[in-house]
């Protein structure tokens, strides 16, 4: 029988029916063994999805606990201000194993110019730092993935425009934004080349984690998929 | 101590299973709590007169989590595991053993595959232990609503477990 609906189900298997329902289901129940066969599926479901979790913590909260969350005495400020817990990064689960101290932002660019080892950046007006050479190319021509000295890691739009992840061989990675004719590179992050980080691996372009907070923050909307990147790439990245 | 810092702390048993429940992963759960508790002191002001403490820290709980998933899906297709990630050893363990340890884990990927709004509502009913009236109120829908998308994520849940099974 299907005219009674999994909503129905649902609640009797919680123990939500209400009183004036109750009754006529179970009547329906006793006569109906399809309908004693779904009772009994999501009754087994149900059981499976609480074993699966496995027992949910207890109601005991230890004064350790209190203390690290702040609201023990006076210590609100802790949580208002840069003084809190270092929070941890939002790809924490999956980006454990990364040194974050070993990458710096951009603030690192200008001396990091000076002895750079290729020709992927150049100084702009400004004191902008825009991509020269096979980073420049690459920002433009290739797409997510491709094989190459630099790989893309991903495109996506920001209030600055359409901007790109990159990675190179060589432990340099970062964003580039495109402003009219050229690569302007707003974040660049150096010793980003260990890609292991402990249980995962990137797999498009070791895109060093502080390039992911950023991107994170500049994101308008999703990123592009392959389309959309392959007709920018041939609209030269025009807006 | 405020007295809204006093009121979070007899809340916290609460609070802490609710992370649990969307989170599960004990450091992810953790960083759950704090920034609920985080956020609800900055912005204790911002509460209106009439909501309770819980309810609304249950859904600055929500809205911070739902932010987060939606984060890190972002970067879900730059990320794989290793390839010797999550392998079950079968030394010492018996085979009947791994089944239970294999179908469990099966069961709870098929949890989080589910849309959003409908894992949303599976975890607060019965992870969380929360009623349907209670549930819906943390989602910000009708009760009508949080019943229907437990009722389509649950028997989304039983269709393609019974699917996987005759694959196997």
């Amino acid at each position: 029988m299907t005219d009674i609906s999994d909503i129905d189900v649902i609640a009797y298997v919680d123990g939500c029916l209400n009183d004036q329902a109750r009754p006529a289901f179970e009547a329906r129940l006793r006569d109906d063994p399809a309908l004693a066969e779904r009772v009994e599926a999501h009754r087994w479901m149900t059981r499976q999805i609480v074993s699966a979790y496995g027992p949910p913590p207890g109601d005991a909260v230890d004064s350790g606990l209190i203390a690290r969350l702040g609201l023990a005495g006076n210590t609100v400020v802790a949580f208002t201000g840069q003084g809190g817990r270092p929070r941890r990064h939002v790809f924490a689960a999956v980006m454990s194993g990364v040194i974050a101290a070993s990458l710096a932002l951009g603030l690192f660019v200008g001396r990091w110019l000076e002895r750079a080892p290729a020709p992927w950046l150049q100084g702009g007006p400004q004191a902008q730092v825009l991509a020269d050479g096979a980073l420049a190319e690459s920002l433009s021509g290739n797409l997510t993935g491709q094989a190459g000295p630099v790989r893309i890691g991903m495109s996506f739009r920001t209030r600055q425009g359409l901007c790109r992840t990159f990675s190179t061989g060589t432990g340099l990675s970062g964003i580039g934004c495109r402003q009219g004719e050229r690569w302007v590179v707003p974040v660049v992050v150096t010793g980003a080349a260990s890609t292991s980080t402990g249980d995962y691996r990137l797999a498009a372009g070791d895109v060093a984690p502080a390039v992911m907070a950023e991107v994170d923050r500049r994101i308008i909307g999703d990123p592009f998929d392959a389309s959309a990147e392959k007709a920018s790439v041939e609209k030269g990245w025009k807006n | 101590m405020s007295d809204t810092q006093r009121e979070i702390v007899l809340l916290l048993p609460r609070l802490r299973r609710m992370a649990w429940a969307l989170a599960r992963d004990g450091a992810d759960g953790d960083d759950l709590l704090q920034r609920t508790v985080e956020r609800t002191l900055e912005r204790a002001g911002e509460r209106k007169a009439g909501i309770r403490l819980d309810l609304w820290m249950f859904r600055v709980m929500k809205n911070l989590w739902i932010d987060e998933m939606r984060t890190r899906n972002r970067w879900k297709r730059l990320v794989e595991p290793l390839p010797d990630h999550d392998v079950i050893g079968d030394e010492g363990v018996l085979a009947d053993g791994i089944a239970d340890v294999v179908e469990l884990a099966r069961i709870r990927t098929l949890v989080e595959e589910l849309p959003e709004e409908q894992r949303l509502a599976v975890k607060l009913v019965l992870l969380g232990g929360h009623s349907y009236t209670e549930a819906a109120d943390i989602l910000e829908v009708p009760e009508g609503t949080l019943t229907s998308r437990l009722a389509r994520g649950r028997a989304a849940l039983l269709q393609r477990y019974q699917v996987g099974r005759t694959r196997h």
